[in-house]
């Protein structure tokens, strides 16, 4: 379904505005904000403590950290770990290529 | 002074900020912006890289990994890759809805095609705001002064309290 095609605008807001509140978006954002930017001002420091590996930050606690982000998440669901408030970091001290372009 | 805008369109700004994405690496644009799929009823708040040479608007797994259950991306649009400098990446299409922080503390949704990397892929990428939506207005990037704003030229937007 295309909303772009979408007439009915006010049958959309009703949806999003469904599931944002059964995800309790706003509120979690306040929470992954304060994880995610924890990471961002700490971000070298961690980077020494946890070099080339995936960590999981709740507010301000490393919750944990694998070097393998399937493995990461899969241990994070399996403790019960609020994933909406949760920051996820690569910590790795070289460059990555960010280009993207499609391939048709 | 004229106004540039057709009447049917409303222009929009947003603010980021830069980040680094390595130790001593050049600071990144970023936007915080908020994510729905609503085909899973999930959405999410997600730092998204500003990237206009990217055709696509891009969901990384370090931000679908925590908001869908692994057997869920089999369930995901059609699949396709995308070229990145390090190679091919495999992906799958999703529509969604991007919301953009308005200074009144409400949000502004634009419709998106995402495309998510198939989370065996091994990305450690950022997410990305790419041309697709980018193209619908004006991008500006400082640096040096720490500048990201995208104002972009809307028809009938969807806008909802936060």
């Amino acid at each position: 379904m295309s909303y772009f095609l979408m007439n009915n605008l006010k049958q959309f807001a009703k949806l999003i505005n469904e599931i944002t509140t059964k995800n309790k978006l706003y509120e979690s954002s306040v929470v992954l904000s304060e994880s995610q930017d924890f990471v961002y001002a700490h971000r070298d420091e961690l980077t020494q403590q946890y070099l080339d590996q995936w960590i999981a930050v709740y507010k301000k606690d490393i919750i944990g950290h694998n070097k393998n982000l399937l493995s990461l998440v899969r241990e994070l669901r399996t403790s019960g770990a609020p994933l909406q408030h949760i920051a996820l970091e690569m910590l790795s001290s070289e460059e990555i290529p960010l280009a993207l372009q499609f391939v048709p | 002074m004229p106004s540039n805008l057709s009447p049917s369109e409303t222009k929009f700004r947003f603010h980021g900020f830069y980040r680094q994405g390595y130790i001593g690496g050049p600071g990144r644009p970023f936007i915080r912006v908020l994510v729905t799929l609503h085909r899973f009823n999930i959405s999410k708040q997600v730092d998204m890289m500003v990237d206009c040479g990217s055709d696509v608007t891009t969901l990384q797994p370090k931000d679908t990994l925590l908001m869908l259950e692994e057997s869920q991306f089999s369930q995901l649009g059609r699949p396709r890759r995308l070229q990145g400098i390090g190679g091919y990446v495999d992906s799958y299409t999703e529509d969604g809805i991007v919301g953009f922080s308005l200074p009144d503390k409400r949000i502004c949704w634009v419709p998106v095609v995402f495309d998510i990397t198939d989370p065996k892929s091994g990305s450690s990428l950022p997410s990305t705001l790419g041309n697709d939506v980018l193209q619908f207005g004006t991008t500006v990037l400082n640096s040096t002064n720490g500048i990201v704003r995208i104002e972009l030229l809307l028809q009938n937007p969807l806008i909802t309290p936060s």
